[in-house]
């Protein structure tokens, strides 16, 4: 695996929190360890590297979700809408990019930006009624949840969109030398968010109101803001995921990214987040998105009988979890 | 106060904004809107109607009734914002007019829920229909319910979807494993009765999952010489079926054959199969004949999906309650599948929804 420098973000945390971090670094890496051994001992095909390209972009839409949820989780919140954000990105995009539509045709960058914009404009919903309304971020999404997948619905009036232009077919099809295009978004967002949560301001202001909101407030932090700021992103980062998924399966639907959402609290959780804020990092997360789809993939390889696999995947998130708070 | 105020302010603009998108999605869905509380309206309120109440309160008495008389038929359908469900009533609506002009017909949306629909067919009782057509929202849930109206002499029949027990209904539909039946037996075939399946079931435990995996199996006990090597759920959906069959691809198995249960999953495994630079030598078969997956024929992409004549069990559903209702004898009517291929994909756009 990669080289990892536990609490490189340690310029504001204490020396005991470091230590903290450390063994919670090894719980989630034995876990990550075992199951691909396991998986490698058990499947021939596993460690072919067409087989870990394949699955390292499977992963890649959820783990764009699952590091936008991240950042919310470690402000105490939570995200339930971004699974119909992902649809909407999706076919609002979509909708400037295909041949079907061609009085409403757009270049394919103001095509990815109305669909990113109107993902914003979602997170920026969350973020002021969670912040400003003082609602709960579980209630607030959960709303939003509905209201946006309704608004894709209507949107499309229920049909695909199909029949892509080839600009934007190559979004989540495409190749750069051997490398799928959504590995390489994927890489680009885990290495801004690192940045972003390690070596800037923002993620030390992420972490301080994770931490102790009321501290934060005292300290003069700009609370509200940074909590809007932080469920903008997420949105973002899931209308991302859309948009790149939609050209991905070559169709853009109202229905897609149901349930994505507990995936990516579920990857951010193994990965090590704490639910009650504060605690988290984004290598994590992408460990955890990384044993999410590698129990699917190995179990798909296997030929597990599918009603197995449910309750496998639910027993491997579990004792993943298990092992991480052994080590704490 | 502030606060409150530019909370107000955001929700304001939210429902503007949702209404106005509402509005702008035009005919389809407002024409749903304005027709289900009006028919609401005119069951909830039957004194209102003499037309209807007139002939209503006779017929329980007279139920072999003359001809000419007015025939009153109430229909309950499973969910009026589903596109399906709204295709069914249209198409009811049509056969009436045109080809039953003494009868008198009042659909009632189920809203999805059975509780909904049990008080539809109690006040259909009440009101005394001479027939009652239902699309069951659940199919145990609705079991009494039909059972109440059989045994008060009104002809029930089941449109599309049937109910668990056979309690006098009569089923107009298409039978899932006869889909399945068909969906297996074009696979079998074109990989020349030898070779390896896969197959991609809906969400494990769904009606139509259960009855096309029955199908399927049945024929496969029929065809030694194929294997089905890999059998998993890709639930409906196209990024599920592309994701497995990714995953599939990755083994290196020979893969001859793709039997999937909706065509969605099949447009997925598509995705997958092209990527491979395996297109052509996978055959891949899907079911419901939707849009996309006719293009994906006509293109000679998908070789086949299994097309399911809702019209005709709309039409027919009609027909048959207009003849219990005048006291002939009926019975279940299996409304056939049809194969699509790229020869007569054609003929089957003007067919669909």
């Amino acid at each position: 695996m990669m080289k990892i420098k536990p609490g490189s973000g340690g310029a504001t945390m204490g020396g005991k929190a470091t230590v903290k971090k450390i063994f919670s670094t090894y719980g989630i890496i034995v876990a990550f360890v075992v199951i691909v051994v396991v998986m490698s001992i058990l499947s021939k095909h596993f460690l072919k590297a067409d087989n870990l390209m394949n699955l390292i972009r499977q992963v890649s839409f959820n783990g764009m979700i699952a590091i936008g949820m991240t950042f919310v989780i470690m402000t105490g919140g939570i995200d339930l809408s971004v699974g119909s954000v992902v649809a909407l990105a999706g076919v609002i995009t979509a909708s400037f990019q295909t041949t079907d539509k061609p009085e409403q045709l757009m270049m394919l960058i103001p095509a990815i930006l109305m669909g990113l914009l109107v993902s914003a404009i979602c997170g920026l919903a969350n973020g002021m009624l969670i912040t400003k309304g003082k609602l709960a971020p579980f209630i607030v999404t959960m709303g939003m949840m509905t209201i946006v997948r309704g608004i894709a619905m209507v949107y499309v009036n229920g049909r695909p969109i199909v029949n892509f232009t080839d600009a934007f077919k190559v979004v989540g099809g495409g190749y750069v030398g051997p490398i799928p295009i959504p590995v390489i978004i994927f890489a680009v967002v885990i290495v801004i968010s690192i940045l972003l949560l390690n070596f800037l301001t923002f993620g030390r202001h992420v972490k301080s109101v994770g931490g102790n909101e009321a501290a934060a407030k005292a300290a003069g932090l700009n609370v509200d803001g940074i909590k809007i700021k932080v469920y903008v992103l997420n949105s973002v980062l899931a209308g991302l995921a859309g948009i790149a998924l939609a050209s991905r399966v070559n169709a853009a639907q109202s229905i897609f990214g149901e349930g994505y959402e507990l995936d990516a609290i579920a990857a951010a959780v193994i990965g090590g987040t704490s639910m009650s804020g504060g605690v988290g990092t984004i290598w994590g997360t992408v460990i955890g998105t990384l044993i999410i789809g590698i129990i699917s993939n190995g179990l798909d390889l296997l030929n597990v009988s599918a009603y197995y696999q449910m309750i496998a995947k639910g027993l491997i998130i579990l004792v993943a979890v298990l092992l991480d708070r052994k080590n704490k | 106060m502030k606060k409150k105020r530019v909370l107000v302010l955001v929700m304001v603009v939210v429902f503007v904004a949702f209404g106005l998108a509402a509005c702008a999605s035009g005919g389809d869905a407002a024409a749903t809107a304005t027709e289900a509380p009006a028919a609401d309206a005119a069951a909830e309120a039957p004194a209102a109607d003499a037309a209807t109440e007139a002939p209503a309160a006779e017929a329980p008495a007279a139920d072999a009734g003359g001809s000419d008389e007015t025939i009153v038929i109430g229909c309950t359908l499973q969910d009026m914002t589903n596109e399906f469900m709204v295709m069914l009533d249209n198409v009811m609506q049509d056969t009436v007019a045109a080809e039953f002009p003494n009868v008198e017909y009042t659909c009632l949306d189920g809203q999805a829920q059975p509780e909904t629909q049990i008080s539809q067919i109690e006040g259909f009782i009440t009101k005394g229909v001479d027939a009652i057509i239902i699309s069951p929202a659940d199919a145990n849930a609705l079991i009494p319910a039909v059972q109440q109206a059989v045994d008060a002499g009104i002809p029930v029949i089941c449109c599309s979807s049937n109910i668990e027990q056979d309690v006098g209904q009569v089923w107009c539909g298409s039978g899932n494993e006869n889909g399945g039946k068909m969906l297996a037996e074009y696979i079998c075939e074109e990989i020349g009765g030898k070779g390896n399946v896969v197959l991609f079931r809906g969400p494990m435990g769904h009606f139509a999952e259960i009855g096309r995996t029955t199908g399927v199996e049945e024929v496969l006990a029929n065809y030694p010489d194929v294997n089905l090597i890999y059998d998993q759920t890709g639930n409906w959906s196209r990024e599920e079926g592309m994701s497995l069959m990714e995953n599939w691809l990755q083994t290196g198995e020979q893969i001859d054959g793709v039997m999937a249960e909706n065509d969605e999953m099949a447009l997925g495994a598509l995705v997958a199969i092209e990527a491979a630079g395996k297109l052509g030598e996978i055959k891949v078969c899907g079911l419901d004949a939707i849009k996309d997956a006719l293009d994906s024929v006509k293109a000679g992409v998908m070789d086949a999906t299994v097309f399911q004549d809702s019209v005709g069990q709309a039409q027919n559903s009609v027909r048959l309650a207009v003849k219990a209702a005048q006291g002939e004898q009926v019975e279940t009517m299996d409304i056939p599948f049809e194969l699509v291929t790229i020869e007569n994909v054609d003929s089957y756009y003007d067919r669909i929804a």
